[in-house]
């Protein structure tokens, strides 16, 4: 399955990008099996906070994931 | 739910508040209108002076947030109208970067609906801020 993941405010200075798809092998896995992966990929993710957005609702780390789902890591909210 | 776009490109101006106020006069049922304007300052920090605010949003969740906050405003007070603008990209210091305009026949219901709507589009919606120092290094802003 293919799922598009975002990242936003200081995590884009870790990741270096705003945006990219991953291919995975499985067709179901949760939330947290994909964050372990983004955390290998990226490891100074690990120190900072972020909360993570499922199609734009932020969810507990045993949701289940399927083709086509949008994540995106958020950084504490800085707004007005 | 309808959705809005609550981004503006830059400083929120005096005179697009100042045209946003003078569109209601036509609304007569209106008795109250209560404003909450947010200003970017100048802070110091570590000897370092904000010059600036970048904003940046993940904007589809955003306004899908704020039509959720909207429709749960209006179900809590008793409003006649509502509008919400968010600044996106640099803001400099003494620049408005947030107008929430509130109006209601009364000006209990308009007072209490702008403390909460304000509080609950800090605490949830995905906007976040870049502060630029005058030496142009930066830090990221958390709401406190």
């Amino acid at each position: 399955m293919l799922i598009t993941i975002k990242y936003f405010g200081m995590l884009v200075e870790t990741t270096n990008l705003n945006q990219e798809s991953i291919s995975l092998e499985v067709d179901d896995c949760t939330l947290e099996s994909i964050e372990k992966k983004i955390l290998s990929k990226y490891p100074t993710l690990t120190n900072i906070t972020y909360n993570i957005a499922v199609n734009q609702k932020i969810v507990s780390k045993n949701y289940p994931i399927k083709n086509g789902d949008e994540l995106a890591f958020l950084p504490p909210f800085a707004g007005g | 739910m309808k959705k809005h776009n609550v981004f503006i490109q830059g400083a929120i101006t005096p005179d697009f508040i100042a045209n946003s106020i003078a569109k209601h006069q036509t609304k007569t049922s209106i008795g109250a209108h209560d404003i909450f304007l947010g200003q970017v300052r100048a802070d110091e920090i570590n000897g370092k002076t904000v010059s600036a605010i970048e904003y940046t949003a993940y904007e589809e969740m955003a306004n899908t947030k704020f039509s959720e906050i909207r429709e749960a405003t209006f179900d809590k007070f008793e409003l006649t109208c509502m509008h919400i603008y968010h600044s996106l990209g640099a803001v400099k210091a003494g620049e408005i970067c947030l107008f929430v305009f509130v109006s209601s026949p009364r000006r209990k219901e308009a007072m209490k609906a702008l403390e909460y709507l304000v509080e609950t589009i800090k605490a949830e919606s995905p906007i976040f801020g870049k502060e630029i120092f005058e030496d142009e290094s930066h830090q990221w802003k958390v709401n406190s």
